[in-house]
């Protein structure tokens, strides 16, 4: 067990609220959701601290795709964002492999970096957003907005833009996670403090308002699906924190998600299973809860239980060595 | 992690309390070695050779490590999805205190 390691395609369902998420507002009403209008922003150039730790090229859900075979070639506006997108990622991955290949040590990569600053992204995000605003619904802004969302100094004008132009789009349903999160805060809240999330009420609930706006306005039952998993989620962070959310509310979500919308998949499961594994952790697997007997083999081969412990407490610890 | 680890099954020798692993990797053999190699002084539940074995898909795991505090009674009392050792400490303490009183 040498570090953290989510596995956010095995199963988000049973994580505790220790679980370094953003926290939210899932208290509210989803029905009290107008479709969020908002106007297209200028880019701002805006010099940032180089940052005490590198952040890894953000991956782009189909930045430069493969298309398949007998898709129709790139127009060249789309041709032209996916260059610039190419361009930016490959700058900021081989910025990140000459910090790593500067060494580990604290002193070194600051000496390092403060002699190679990040590479800016100023001017391919003013481009891309300029692309976007040309033309917002044709099929280079989708590939721009997809991009730029995952930048933390756009995300919050791109995932606006994305509700307001591409709502209808059945590809929204690969921008669920990044499309709830919000704002310029977005770093902070992809940044914990300790394993708490930072970031502020408001800015959460401005991701909720996003992803009740977009329940509410896409016909396809995949996005919908992966929304409704989403608020389900949120709301049951805000139960296991203490604010507000009853249990029942939080069942009656992920049992609703069962019946709905069980045969969608979310990463490697069906949303059917990871539905029925949420509520076995929150009411099975709750403290309070008698431990489910474990009887299995250890290393060795040898047989044994976790019951022959009783009377110690146990620290029971999922581990591996990765 | 196993600093930590190690140093709780050795700092609380004499008190009743468990460290009780169960471990996920893909190949039984190496990690063998690594038990030997590092010292690791628990004793570990082999999840069959997977993070989606039986044990951790009974108890619901979705991330690594997990830790689930269970008390002397068989209850559970705490879990967390990745580790802050002095919460944990500071739980278990609790908890021992409760198995030596009561």
């Amino acid at each position: 067990m040498k570090r953290l390691c989510l596995l956010p395609m095995i199963l988000a369902a049973c994580q505790a609220s220790e679980d370094a998420r953003q926290p939210s507002d899932a208290a509210r009403t989803p029905a009290a959701v107008a479709a969020t209008s908002v106007a297209p922003v200028a880019p701002v150039a805006v010099q940032r601290a180089i940052p005490a730790t590198p952040i890894p090229a953000t991956p782009v859900a189909d930045p430069s795709g493969e298309a398949p075979p007998n898709a129709p070639p790139d127009t060249p506006r789309v041709a032209e964002v996916k260059s610039i997108v190419r361009e930016q990622d490959e700058a900021m991955a081989a910025w990140s492999k000459a910090l790593r290949e500067a060494g580990t040590d604290a002193e070194t990569r600051t000496a390092w970096m403060k002699a190679n600053p990040r590479p800016s992204s100023d001017e391919a995000r003013a481009k891309l957003l300029a692309l976007v605003q040309a033309e917002p619904k044709d099929e280079a802004a989708w590939q721009a907005l997809s991009w730029l969302s995952r930048q933390p100094m756009d995300a919050d004008i791109a995932r606006d833009l994305q509700l307001e132009h591409f709502a209808g789009d059945e590809r929204m349903a690969d921008e669920i996670a990044m499309f709830g999160r919000s704002g310029p805060s977005t770093a902070r809240l992809v940044a914990t403090d300790g394993g708490k999330p930072v970031g502020t009420a408001a800015d959460l609930d401005r991701g909720l308002t996003r992803l009740e706006s977009l329940l509410a306005r896409s016909p396809h039952k995949k996005v919908k699906a992966l929304v409704e998993w989403e608020l389900a989620e949120r709301a049951r962070r805000e139960y296991e924190a203490g604010r507000g959310v009853a249990l029942s509310d939080v069942l009656a979500r992920y049992a609703r998600i069962a019946a709905d919308y069980g045969d969608v998949a979310r990463g490697r499961r069906m949303l059917k299973d990871s539905s029925e594994m949420a509520i076995r952790s929150l009411t099975v697997l709750a403290v309070g809860q008698p431990a489910p007997e474990i009887a299995g083999e250890d290393l060795d081969g040898v047989a044994f239980k976790l019951s022959d412990y009783r009377g110690k407490v146990v620290m029971l610890d999922f581990w591996g060595d990765w | 992690m196993y600093p930590h680890e190690r140093s709780l099954v050795e700092k609380l020798a004499n008190k009743p309390f468990a460290l009780v692993g169960v471990n996920s990797d893909s190949d039984r053999e190496k990690t063998r070695q690594v038990v030997a190699e590092k010292q690791l002084n628990w004793r570990s539940f082999w999840n069959g050779g997977s993070t989606s074995g039986p044990i951790s898909t009974e108890w619901c795991i979705g991330g690594w490590p997990t830790v689930y505090l269970i008390d002397h009674k068989g209850v559970i009392r705490w879990k967390s999805v990745g580790v802050k050792q002095e919460v944990l400490d500071a739980e278990l303490e609790k908890l021992l205190v409760e198995a030596e009183t009561g």
